[in-house]
């Protein structure tokens, strides 16, 4: 038989034949939804620490590290953290220690959709009125199923010093951030989601969401 | 296990890669390259091994 006669045959075996009762049908369809259903649930089940990327700008310029410690000199300080999963009924544990120096704010947030800068910043230090110049170690937990996945399933992260805003950010050449960072450790864990939390996840499922 | 379910299994495993291949397309992130792959080669395989061992002349 030839090539071109098998792959007719092949073809019509699968789907010209009708099949021979609804059960059999049924059986199809079920195992094609089951099988689905099942893959995507195991692809869930895996958690723990992941890779986190270099800290950057938002020009990808690695921030200098001194004494094992990522000197930080610009408001915003972005890296990636390479999940293994998807986003849905996960939360990420951000663990690091910090020195504030004379920041007034610094918070961290995971990006949320396409704007390069859609992030709900979590505060972990404000400044006291006498500031403190000593390291401290803080663990920082963010729900991710709402949050944009890349195709690669990693997830952006920022830090952000001192409430820079969009608008605030054109004026670089005088950023007179300075604050240290050390230590950054990136755990998922398990997390039940709310429902908007995940209407959102569906959402960005049927609108191809991609980071722009 | 008759033909008729056999060919069952065979359409079934098909549309979950066809399934797998559609999510990906609208959101690669939720289902990985790798499971797709493994569900898209198991269709074949099992296409291949339905018709190996079936009485019918190709």
């Amino acid at each position: 038989m030839t090539g071109h006669g098998w792959h007719r045959c092949t073809l019509s075996w699968l789907f010209l034949n009708p099949m021979s009762n609804l059960r059999q049908a049924t059986a199809a369809v079920s195992l094609a939804l089951g099988l689905t259903i099942l893959i995507w649930g195991i692809s869930l089940v895996p958690n723990g620490v992941r890779r986190v990327t270099s800290v950057t700008n938002i020009h990808g310029i690695v921030y200098e590290k001194i004494n094992q410690e990522i000197m930080v000199t610009q408001s915003l300080a972005h890296f990636d953290v390479q999940l293994l999963e998807p986003v849905i009924a996960k939360q990420l544990k951000l663990s690091f220690s910090f020195r504030p120096e004379k920041s007034q704010t610094l918070a961290v947030g995971v990006r949320e959709n396409d704007f390069w800068l859609s992030y709900q910043p979590v505060v972990f230090y404000e400044a006291p009125s006498t500031p403190l110049q000593t390291s401290r170690s803080t663990t920082i937990t963010i729900p991710l199923t709402d949050k944009l996945q890349d195709a690669d399933r990693s997830i952006d992260v920022m830090f952000i010093a001192n409430n820079q805003t969009e608008a605030s950010l054109s004026d670089e050449a005088h950023d007179t951030t300075l604050w240290y960072l050390g230590d950054v450790r990136a755990e998922v864990v398990y997390d039940w989601p709310t429902g908007a939390a995940t209407l959102d996840y569906l959402r960005s499922i049927l609108r191809r969401e991609r980071p722009l | 296990m008759s033909m008729g379910w056999q060919r069952s299994v065979v359409v079934g495993l098909f549309g979950s890669a066809g399934l797998c291949a559609v999510i990906r397309w609208f959101h690669p992130a939720t289902v990985s390259l790798t499971v797709f792959s493994i569900v898209f080669a198991a269709s074949w395989l099992m296409l291949a091994v339905v018709l190996l061992r079936s009485k019918q002349p190709l």
